[in-house]
């Protein structure tokens, strides 16, 4: 039961996370349209 | 059980390849090792973005946030039910061999030596070389390109990739054994995630059938649920005697 309870804490944590840091959404949105490089090795 | 799996890495793979309509490309980072460079990709590579976020010099606060949510919930559950690099290599399936001991700690080096080298180097450093950027990214970028730009990038990838479908022959889940850094991340959840596979002891007969079917080789009943366990639940179907089950909450 401790640990479904850190497994809560984590899910917790992650959800206060997001939320403070919502702005990089279209941070990471911009990473997902413009073509990593490395990845495709250009 | 299994076919109950293929079907939701199949579901999976096509959600993160949504984004063939730029409007549902979204900021949400994948649930796996999932290539963003794919002209499909609906989604991000959580790994590709904590390096793109440390390349900025940014806090990775959002990433973390997700990873902390993906591993809370499942663990390294991910890797055996929504990867899309765990589920081509269940499509190559692989000798079902014990993990080696020693070797499956090179995952944390591999994470540790990709984040140093993103901070030293500015760059997606572990893109380069990653096989699923190979084949989510490199393959379907030179599909969709006609092939007209073949960089030395690209013939490194073509390479790697070979090397890898090799390895995935050999070996199953070779690549999450071994050197997959997200995870090396999301082992670090897996004993607290609210998805678990839960043994009965007093049904369990330790005959360690459910053992010889693991694909990532685990050799002991104590590390089901380790940090090597996928939770792919080929050990729950193999026990006739009932003695695991899937956990949830």
């Amino acid at each position: 039961m401790r640990r479904k309870l850190v497994g809560i804490l984590l899910i917790s944590l992650g959800i206060i996370g997001i939320y403070l840091s919502l702005e990089y959404y279209t941070l990471v949105r911009g990473f997902v349209i413009i073509l990593c490089r490395g990845c495709i090795g250009i | 059980m299994r076919s109950r799996r293929h079907l939701v890495q199949a579901g999976a793979f096509i959600t993160f390849n949504l984004g063939i309509n730029t409007s549902l490309k979204t900021g949400i980072p994948c649930w796996g090792l999932f290539c963003y460079a794919c002209p499909f990709a609906s989604t991000a590579c959580p790994f590709g973005s904590l390096q793109h976020f440390i390349a900025l010099g940014l806090a990775p606060t959002y990433l973390i946030g997700w990873l902390l949510v993906q591993g809370g919930l499942l663990g390294r559950g991910v890797c055996g039910w929504l990867c899309p690099f765990g589920a081509l290599q269940d499509l190559f399936g692989g000798r079902k061999v014990r993990i080696h001991s020693k070797l499956r700690y090179l995952k944390y080096v591999n994470l540790a030596i990709a984040i140093i080298a993103t901070y030293v180097l500015l760059d997606t450093a572990f893109c380069w070389f990653c096989p699923s950027g190979s084949f989510f990214g490199a393959v379907p970028y030179l599909i969709t390109t006609g092939g007209e730009i073949f960089t030395l990038g690209i013939m490194i990838h073509l390479t790697i990739l070979a090397l890898a479908v090799g390895l995935f022959i050999m070996v199953s889940r070779f690549w999450c054994r071994y050197l997959c850094p997200l995870g090396a991340i999301y082992s670090f959840f897996n004993r607290y995630s609210l998805f678990n596979i839960k043994l009965d002891e007093e049904k369990c007969k330790r005959c360690l059938v459910c053992l010889e079917s693991c694909p990532m080789g685990i050799r002991k009943l104590e590390e089901i649920n380790g940090s090597d366990c996928i939770k792919c639940g080929e050990c729950v179907n193999s026990c006739k005697l009932g003695a695991l089950k899937y956990e949830i909450f």
